[in-house]
């Protein structure tokens, strides 16, 4: 147990310290190449540099394979998670170099999941709360593919303001790595620690205001590594529970719009920006109902103020989830 | 703090029902038994379960969807009315 709890801080902060380090080369080698975004929502439109999610994808890697130098016997698991992450985070490149559609990005994100099915790198006894542990040997794996395409897609909807992705996934990767140590899953504490260094790493540049945007390579990316995370690490039922505030986003999202559409291709915008620089909530009934625009009913704010209400939900859905994990023990 | 306690109030409603429809499925809804012989007997048995998991979870998420809307609109009109 001692050599696993070193390896989990030496992987987080080397994934920290590489995330820190490569985040502002890969913005500036996107500025070079034109690889901007307009912030909407600020009042000067400034271009922020897109794609930047490349640094928490090298901070992830270098550190699990660094941790291959002290331990071996999670050697499946870990490369299992990186060919989940890395397949992830090129689908997402893909989308933000040539557009992917709508419906074509979570069945590429479903097809990420197959080393997880081609490794055997699951169980499947999962423990539920209430119930226990349960069999379900045909199921499970069927299930997989959703396991992966439903928290990356989900993540990759979460980013609707400066450091909301970052900050969310933030919370959710640390309730994970929290619950993994006290139920003594070492495998998932060590990747998660992994993940938890770069994303508080990413925080630090896409945090109000945003000198970076982690573009779809690095939501896909985040969100299927959570996704893996869950499923490698046996804390199913903690996973979901956490996610709650990204699952209501996308719920939210496909219940009012009724399918799956683009950003860009929303006639209606959910929010809209007023001229004193605060936001406030599109009063078009046709308009998607989105967890910021549903924040945003409680009256105009300030973009600062509506990150703020994001992390307290998701802060609030993790104590949830440390609930579940001890109705679980 | 206080404006989102609504929000807290959706969470918890959908936490404690993804709980209870848990334990619904697995301990009511799974050993759910049609007395039939044969593979008549299976088949209606499975259609039974299937049917009766599907509509509780459909039943759930109408009722989060019917909850989240009447919230939304009830808080939008309050916010905005007493702004205009």
């Amino acid at each position: 147990m001692f050599t696993e709890f070193f390896t989990s801080i030496i992987v987080f902060l080397v994934s920290a310290l590489t995330t820190l380090f490569f985040t502002p080369m890969v913005a500036d080698k996107m500025r070079k190449r034109g690889m901007v975004g307009v912030d909407v929502h600020k009042q000067s439109k400034p271009e922020v540099p897109e794609m930047c999610g490349i640094g928490i994808l090298v901070g992830l890697v270098v550190s699990i394979l660094v941790s291959l130098t002290f331990l071996q016997k999670y050697v499946v698991d870990f490369l299992t998670f990186l060919s989940v992450v890395l397949s992830s985070g090129l689908i997402g490149a893909v989308d933000d170099l040539k557009r992917l559609g709508p419906r074509i990005k979570p069945l590429l994100t479903a097809f990420a999941s197959l080393p997880i099915l081609l490794m055997g790198a699951y169980d499947a006894r999962p423990v539920l709360p209430l119930v226990g542990r349960i069999r379900l040997t045909v199921v499970y794996p069927l299930l997989i593919p959703f396991a992966i395409a439903v928290p990356s897609n989900a993540v990759n909807m979460m980013d609707p303001l400066n450091g909301v992705m970052s900050g969310t996934s933030s919370i959710v990767v640390f309730v994970l790595t929290v619950s993994a140590a006290i139920l003594g899953h070492w495998n998932a504490v060590i990747l998660g620690a992994g993940l938890l260094g770069s994303l508080l790493a990413f925080y630090h540049y896409n945090r109000f205001p945003s000198r970076v945007f982690p573009g779809n390579v690095g939501t896909l990316a985040v969100g299927s590594a959570i996704g893996a995370l869950v499923v490698i690490g046996h804390v199913e039922a903690i996973g979901v529970v956490a996610m709650m505030p990204h699952i209501m986003n996308g719920f939210y999202f496909l219940a009012s719009v009724g399918g799956l559409y683009e950003r860009k291709q929303m006639p209606v915008r959910p929010i809209r920006a007023l001229s004193d620089g605060r936001l406030a909530a599109n009063s078009n009934p046709s308009s998607p109902l989105t967890l910021t625009r549903t924040i945003l009913a409680l009256g105009p704010m300030k973009e600062e103020e509506v990150i703020r209400y994001f992390f307290i939900l998701t802060a609030f859905s993790g104590l949830l989830a440390f609930l579940t994990m001890f109705m679980m023990m | 703090m206080k404006k989102i306690t609504w929000l807290f109030g959706v969470l918890l409603f959908v936490w404690f029902f993804m709980l209870f429809e848990l334990w619904l499925i697995l301990q009511v809804i799974l050993p759910l038994t049609i007395e039939a012989d044969g593979f008549f007997g299976a088949l209606l048995t499975g259609i039974v379960r299937v049917g009766a998991g599907a509509a509780s979870v459909i039943f759930w998420l109408w009722l989060w969807r019917r909850i989240q809307y009447t919230f939304f609109w009830k808080m939008f009109k309050k916010a905005y009315k007493e702004r205009s």
